[in-house]
């Protein structure tokens, strides 16, 4: 009987910590050990300040998403590299391809660090510690021909632009699992990512059009030649 | 889930096509070809029958079958001016270089990989001090700063490679992305990790150097540019490096030790 009496008091006192609202300042009274919250929090197993955090709207279901799109960043970042070094080898020698191919490398480096920065800002983290479907895909191709890598390039600005739409998406519409609208995040990403991509996206099919036009005659190292001066220009 | 991969799938067809515009037409030329002869047996058969008669009509034919293939052939002709020249060849050579070792080149291979996991780890690190239950920005612009750094020492290593002619067709898997270690630091423990990278770095910089100079007694595989470039650019910055960090960790250990939680809050305040 006694035992009966005293877990009813606890399930009563857990379904009374359940009701409370969960704050910033139920934590920091009951860390304190102000009034019955100190006991409460002491039945439900809760210590701390957990609820004094930086979470609300939809951080919660976006959160993985924005991870993704940090690795997927992170991913290009270092195929932009290679195609780079693939310019920047004595075979190749297009010093304004490798210009290109660089800065968008150091673009995506920058939008990572941007975006892990952003991610945090809104109360939410990024694991780096497993492995990633985003991150260690197939090895990319990057021994490509000029007009080849303008193609690459463009398919990958549209994969960004996509990524970035799809977070814009789960912000703005909670197509998921709840209506839960993000506009801060929805803002960031207009902003920050959506205007920008379509520049570059804009860019490179002006680019890969402009070449592939230039290589239509039957000798066309010339026109490669100076296309690649115009990069550099750029 | 949304997958990206899927996603890129369905929208990615540019690279694609261009292959296609780009490749010779071989298969269609076949194609064309086979029609044209198959159209010529075709037409064959019923001369056979009527050998003898030598009718005009047998004329007729041959001449229509010749005209045919003439067409499908100039067909192709267009087919492939309008082709895109894609890919320019060149027949430069080169003799007795690129020049350098195998092993330094595997080495050298090696150490791209690594500061490129180095910046990940501080990657990482950045990201967890930017958490907001962690809340220490100094930490994490610090530490956002090395991720910076590394990737670009690696990104100097892949320089120099092009510049003494290697990565000319490796460079495909230069370069992985693999998960690194993660855990709850402090200030001091992600300082202290820090230094602990920064050595293994010093050390495999120091054994790739080893491995450039060769092994060889008249030195004729020792690769002096490359160790001075190592030894200069790369070890000067190593060791003023791992100075710098020792130095924040005496100062970090010394303000815990008598102020514990508020000898961190300052410090990074202060970084």
């Amino acid at each position: 009987m006694k035992y009966f009496i005293a877990f009813v008091l606890v399930a009563g006192l857990c379904a009374l910590a359940q009701a409370q609202e969960q704050s910033c300042q139920v934590d920091v009274q009951s860390a304190c050990g102000q009034s019955a919250n100190a006991l409460m929090a002491f039945f439900s197993g809760e210590s701390g300040v957990a609820n004094c955090n930086a979470r609300y709207a939809a951080i919660g279901h976006l959160e993985h998403k924005m991870q993704d799109y940090i690795h997927l960043q992170l991913k290009k970042s270092y195929e932009y590299l290679l195609m780079a070094t693939h310019f920047n080898s004595y075979q190749m020698n297009r010093p304004g391809f490798q210009k290109l191919y660089q800065g968008l490398s150091d673009r995506a480096f920058d939008d990572t660090i941007a975006l892990i920065k952003q991610v945090t800002r809104r109360g939410g983290s990024v694991d780096f510690s497993k492995p990633h479907q985003q991150g260690v895909a197939q090895p990319p191709e990057v021994h490509l021909n000029e007009l080849e890598s303008l193609a690459r390039a463009l398919d990958n600005e549209k994969e960004l632009t996509n990524g970035a739409i799809h977070v814009h998406t789960s912000a703005t519409h909670g197509t998921t699992d709840n209506r839960i609208h993000d506009p801060e995040m929805a803002h960031y990403l207009q902003e920050n990512f959506l205007s920008k991509q379509a520049a570059s996206v804009r860019t490179l099919s002006g680019y890969a059009n402009d070449l592939s036009k230039l290589v239509s005659v039957r000798e066309p190292a010339l026109s490669v030649y100076l296309f690649d001066e115009y990069l550099q220009k750029q | 889930m949304y997958s990206h991969s899927a996603l890129c799938e369905r929208e990615r067809p540019t690279t694609k096509r261009l292959k296609v515009f780009c490749s010779t037409q071989a298969p269609t030329v076949c194609i064309h070809i086979a029609k044209a002869r198959k159209a010529e047996e075709l037409r064959k058969i019923p001369n056979i029958n009527n050998n003898n008669k030598r009718n005009p009509k047998n004329k007729m034919m041959k001449f229509c079958a010749s005209f045919c293939l003439l067409t499908v052939l100039a067909a192709i002709n267009m087919a492939q001016a309008d082709n895109l020249q894609c890919n320019i060849k060149s027949n430069a050579a080169f003799r007795g270089w690129p020049d350098m070792k195998e092993p330094c080149i595997r080495s050298m291979r090696e150490q791209i990989q690594k500061e490129i996991n180095a910046s990940m780890q501080y990657l990482a690190m950045a990201a967890y001090f930017s958490n907001d239950t962690v809340n220490r920005p100094g930490f994490a612009e610090h530490f956002f700063k090395a991720a910076k750094e590394e990737r670009e020492h690696g990104a100097k290593l892949i320089e120099y490679l092009s510049m003494r002619g290697e990565l000319t067709h490796t460079v495909k898997d230069l370069i992985k992305v693999s998960p690194v270690k993660v855990k709850n630091w402090t200030g001091l423990s992600a300082l202290e990790d820090a230094f602990k990278l920064e050595t293994e770095v010093t050390k495999s910089i120091r054994d790739l150097i080893k491995t450039c100079e060769g092994n060889s007694k008249k030195a004729d595989d020792n690769d002096y540019h490359l160790v001075d470039y190592l030894t200069g650019v790369y070890l000067e910055e190593q060791l003023t490096g791992q100075r710098e960090l020792a130095g924040k960790i005496t100062t970090l250990e010394k303000m815990m030790s008598s102020q514990g939680e508020l000898g961190e809050f300052l410090f990074d305040k202060n970084m």
